[in-house]
């Protein structure tokens, strides 16, 4: 635990960036992230409905902001020119996978789309009562995400999301693959099987691997950033079956 | 002491000599040696061929004289004790003797022949016996006082013995090494040799060591044996090389056991115990283990050639090789070993080759490869009992040879499986020169060494309840036998199930005729047998619609089971039964026809309609279209034609229409219809699907099983586990079990811990 006067420091700079919180509130969400402010902030920021204690924002003020983007014939969701507005409000790329950390943020039920109800619940257990201060939040989200930890989380949360159904437990290959393309995209310099990785899921769509399970999709993250090359494969290592018969394919390639 | 017991004259002449006299050295010492010392190597160097002194010894008197003076010197007070001189006197006259008249003797006969050498030096050894115990018995005062009580002193003896030692064994020792090595050789070359000579001449360097103490087998060992050794080597050496080259591998064998036994008889004739083991190492070295590989693997008629012989004329000569060569062999370090390993080969490559036969040929005699692998075992078996004494490692070999071949592929369990069947069926004309049991027995070890024992397990099941169920076993006695068989081999689990199924049998027999006893008002008569689920097949039952001719009984049977087993659920199975149907073709013919339960029910629809379609059989029979093809096919086979099709032709499409053919006749009154066999002939050589389904669910009920267990455990050691668990049915491959492992991920029976990727978690 560091020092009485660095713990001051580090609280104040905690408040500084997240407005509105108590002293106390900061140096416990300091505490839960072992006194890391950058961390510290990440969590908070993608967490803020674990605080109910913090001012909420205003639900009325987020319903009007909603009407803006509601859909004419069914407002409890968005329309399809709303989301670019939106998009675009937030200064979010609509290619990217920002979008997909926004349905995070708001704990989207359904993929591709917004609901009213989450929308508005969700900004405000975030504090936000106004189109600056959801953009604000949506950039700290992003920003986040630099965060190894809260990439995780958000990559794991990902395949529920887009699994929709409970008691699914799969999600088609298709559908992973361009997932994959788009969220994995940021982090290509630090896994050099990535592109290797898709080539490989492409083709055996077809045939050994036609759905993807949570735990291929969860491992295959891990391996992918542990493993630089094909020679430091430990086969007895209890990857997937699909990462193994990756590995095949890989060193059928090479030859 | 002896003067007291002696003639009064001597004692007081002696007594005389001690009160009044003090005896001098000169004098004493003269005295001695003329009356005592001279005459006796004067007797020694007379001693004849037989060993035997002539006549006594020194007299009496003179012997007593002699050593009552030693006696009186040595007790004389100084400075007149003459212990001391006394003492080297003794070495002195040794030693002259020695040199007067053994050296002498050797020298003379140094370059004659080594016989002739040999005869003296055996003399001279027992001359020198004499003398020196001699010397000593009349020395022997110095033993009792002087020599103890000086340091660095011998006793005589060891002094007498030490001096002939130095002074004439050393001379002469390489002059007899040479000749008895010389007639040794001799003797390994064919010519007879005296046998006793040469035991007397090794014992010399024995016996001279065991007279001195520390030294005992010193002497044999340094300036005998080792060059024995070496000669041996040598010799065998050559000579083998000789014979290898010149002989075949069953001749050189034969040699090879006459110089070991040739050997061996040395050693019990004239060469010290002590010899043995180097010798005959040494031996089986040079004739037997340095030609191992080439004589056994590299000759033509080597090893392989002599396993090939025992099926043929010159068997009986091949099993005589066999036991020469593990009767040599076996003495021979790691020589047993090489020899089961030619014999593992040899028996995998025969067992492989019949195995690659087998599976080009694909011919319909599928009891071909079976045959072959049961004589093959037979054959061994016998070799490995008879010829190599049930040897631990021949029979590992046997059983490893086989592992290996049997389990090249999946087939071999079916084909196992289907032979076991024909052998007990009625009618068998399996039963080659081995007796039934006999037979049995080779069957239940092929299956011991089968991996994939699941599927033979399966399959012999299948066919045990076809037997049960159409009464086609031969003997229930022999069907007993070999569930006892198995029981030994495999372990209770599986076996008890197929004594379930002869208890169903049973007990089915007993219903049976308590059913019929109650109920004698049926038109039909039924025979059921009631299978208890789980111990027999799994067949999923097909709900047949039971037309009213058989629906009564059927029900009526189905109460009174019900009746006396409440709580039991019963459901009929009629894809495996038989039928006796009565069918009136014409006014004039009418037959009974034995036919299965399907063509049975198919028949019965006749009652109702004249004709009936392919699709209306479907509806109303509810028979799967499979087996109804082959049901209806049959019978209107143009060979069998109790029905008759239109269109007439070999294909079936639900609109062919079918009738009882009118036009039937058989001279016979009860004609048994058989079910032709399926178009498709199922390739013997590929495995059943269902046995992978199983496999999958067993491999599942394992990681369950020691997860709930272990609650948490490495990928490693859980996939360590679970081949332990199931190997005895099958060997599971580590991506097999991987697959269910992340199958039972996905359905939440395990879950991976969150920072140890390879640790598994139990979910509760």
């Amino acid at each position: 635990m560091p020092s009485y006067s660095v713990r001051r420091q580090r609280i104040k700079e905690f408040k500084d960036v997240c407005s509105g919180t108590s002293d106390s509130i900061a140096q416990q969400v300091l505490e839960d992230n072992s006194w890391n402010v950058q961390q510290a902030i990440n969590h908070f920021f993608n967490n803020r409905h674990l605080y109910p204690e913090l001012k909420q924002g205003s639900k009325g003020k987020l319903e009007k902001i909603w009407k803006e983007y509601a859909d004419k014939e069914d407002p409890s969701i968005m329309s399809e020119q709303g989301m670019l507005q939106f998009f675009k409000d937030c200064g979010v790329n609509p290619e990217s996978h920002e979008t997909l950390a926004i349905a995070w943020h708001l704990q989207s039920s359904e993929m591709g789309l917004f609901q009213k109800e989450e929308f508005v619940s969700g900004f405000s257990k975030s504090g936000c009562s106004d189109k600056k201060d959801i953009k604000k939040q949506i950039g700290q989200v992003c920003r986040s995400l630099s965060d190894e930890k809260q990439f995780k989380e958000f990559y794991k949360w990902i395949f529920h999301h887009v699994k929709e159904d409970e008691k699914k437990k799969t999600i088609p290959t298709e559908l992973a693959i361009q997932l994959w393309q788009i969220v994995l995209s940021t982090k290509k310099h630090s896994m050099p099987l990535l592109e290797g990785w898709l080539k490989f899921s492409e083709k055996a769509q077809a045939s050994n691997m036609q759905v993807v399970s949570r735990d291929v999709w969860e491992q295959i993250y891990d391996f992918l950033r542990e493993t630089k090359s094909v020679d430091d494969y430990d086969d007895n290592g209890a990857w997937p079956v699909a990462v193994d018969e990756f590995v095949e394919f890989l060193q059928e390639d090479k030859k | 002491m002896i003067k007291k017991s002696k003639s009064k004259k001597k004692s007081k002449s002696s007594k005389a000599d001690a009160e009044n006299q003090t005896i001098s050295l000169k004098d004493g010492w003269d005295r001695i040696y003329k009356l005592g010392v001279q005459p006796f190597f004067e007797r020694v160097e007379n001693v004849d061929d037989e060993g035997k002194l002539e006549q006594t010894s020194i007299p009496q008197q003179q012997y007593i004289a002699t050593y009552d003076t030693i006696f009186t010197m040595c007790i004389q007070r100084e400075p007149y004790n003459y212990s001391s001189p006394l003492y080297q006197k003794h070495s002195e006259a040794l030693t002259k003797q020695y040199k007067e008249k053994f050296i002498p003797a050797l020298s003379k006969v140094k370059g004659e022949p080594g016989v002739v050498f040999l005869k003296e030096w055996v003399k001279r050894w027992r001359c020198n016996k004499w003398a020196v115990d001699g010397m000593t018995r009349m020395f022997m005062y110095l033993d009792r006082f002087h020599v103890p009580n000086s340091e660095d002193l011998l006793n005589t003896s060891e002094q007498g013995y030490t001096l002939y030692r130095q002074t004439v064994f050393e001379q002469f020792k390489e002059t007899a090494r040479r000749a008895i090595l010389n007639c040794i050789h001799r003797e390994r070359d064919g010519e007879e040799q005296d046998r006793d000579l040469l035991r007397d001449s090794i014992a010399v360097f024995v016996e001279l060591g065991n007279k001195l103490k520390k030294v005992e087998l010193q002497i044999y060992k340094e300036d005998l044996h080792q060059y024995l050794i070496a000669e041996t080597k040598q010799y065998y050496k050559q000579k083998s090389r000789l014979q290898m080259d010149a002989l075949s591998c069953p001749d050189y064998l034969v040699f090879a056991e006459k110089c070991v036994n040739d050997e061996l008889g040395r050693l019990s004739a004239y060469i010290d115990k002590y010899s043995e083991e180097g010798l005959m190492v040494a031996t089986r070295d040079e004739v037997l283990k340095y030609h191992q590989d080439e004589l056994l693997l590299q000759k033509k008629s080597g090893i392989d050639s002599i396993l090939d012989r025992t099926v043929g004329t010159d068997a009986q000569s091949a099993r005589e090789d066999l036991s020469r060569i593990y009767r040599l062999y076996k003495e021979v370090p790691g020589g047993k070993g090489k020899v089961a390993d030619a014999i593992k080969a040899h028996v995998t490559k025969l067992g492989l080759g019949f195995i690659e036969t087998s599976k080009q040929s694909q011919d319909s005699d599928a009891h071909k490869l079976i045959t072959q692998l049961i004589d093959l075992h037979d054959r061994f078996l016998n070799i490995v009992k008879r010829q190599f004494e049930e040897e631990a490692c021949f029979h590992r070999a046997l059983k490893d040879a086989f592992e290996t071949f049997i389990n090249k592929e999946y087939y071999v369990s079916a084909l196992l499986a289907r032979y076991a069947n024909d052998l007990l069926k009625k009618g068998s004309k399996l039963t080659s020169s081995q007796s039934l049991e006999n037979t049995m027995d080779h069957v239940v070890m092929l299956y011991g060494y089968i991996r994939d024992k699941d599927i033979f397990e399966r399959d012999y099941q299948m066919y045990l309840a076809a037997r049960l169920l159409q009464n086609l076993s031969e003997s229930e006695q022999s069907e007993r036998s070999m569930i006892g068989k198995l029981k030994n081999q495999a372990g209770y689990h599986w076996t008890s199930k197929l004594e379930d199924m002869f208890k169903d049998i049973q007990r089915s027999k007993e219903l049976m005729d308590g059913f019929r006893q109650k109920h004698t008002d049926f038109e039909t008569d039924i025979n059921v047998s009631v299978c208890t689920t789980g111990a027999w097949p799994d067949v999923s039952i097909q709900p047949v619609k039971l037309p009213t001719e058989i629906g009564r009984i059927s029900e009526a049977f189905k109460n009174f089971y019900l009746t006396r087993f409440s709580g039991r659920r019963l459901k009929y199975q009629m894809d495996k039964g038989k039928a006796d149907v009565s069918v009136q073709f014409s006014p004039k013919t009418k037959k009974i026809l034995t036919v299965s339960t399907y063509q049975m029910l198919v028949l019965l629809l006749f009652n109702n309609k004249k004709t009936v379609t392919f699709e209306e059989m479907v509806e109303l029979t509810g028979i799967p279209r499979e087996d109804l093809q082959t049901a209806v096919l049959s019978m209107a086979h143009p060979k069998v034609k109790v029905m008759r099709k239109s269109p007439n032709t070999k294909e079936l499409a639900d609109d062919h229409k079918f009738q009882i053919n009118p036009n039937y006749s058989n001279p016979r009154a009860k004609i048994p219809i058989p079910t032709l066999a399926l178009a498709t002939k199922k390739n013997v050589h590929t495995v059943d699907p269902a046995i992978f389904v199983l496999r999958r669910h067993q491999m599942d009920a394992a990681i369950v099983r020691i997860m709930k267990a272990r609650k948490t455990l490495k990928h490693q050691e859980l996939v360590t586990e679970v081949i332990k668990q199931l190997i005895a049915r099958f060997k599971p491959k580590g991506t097999d079990i991987k697959k269910r492992i992340a199958s039972l991920i996905d359905l939440e029976y395990l879950e991976r811990d969150e920072n140890e990727r390879d640790l598994y978690h139990y979910k509760q």
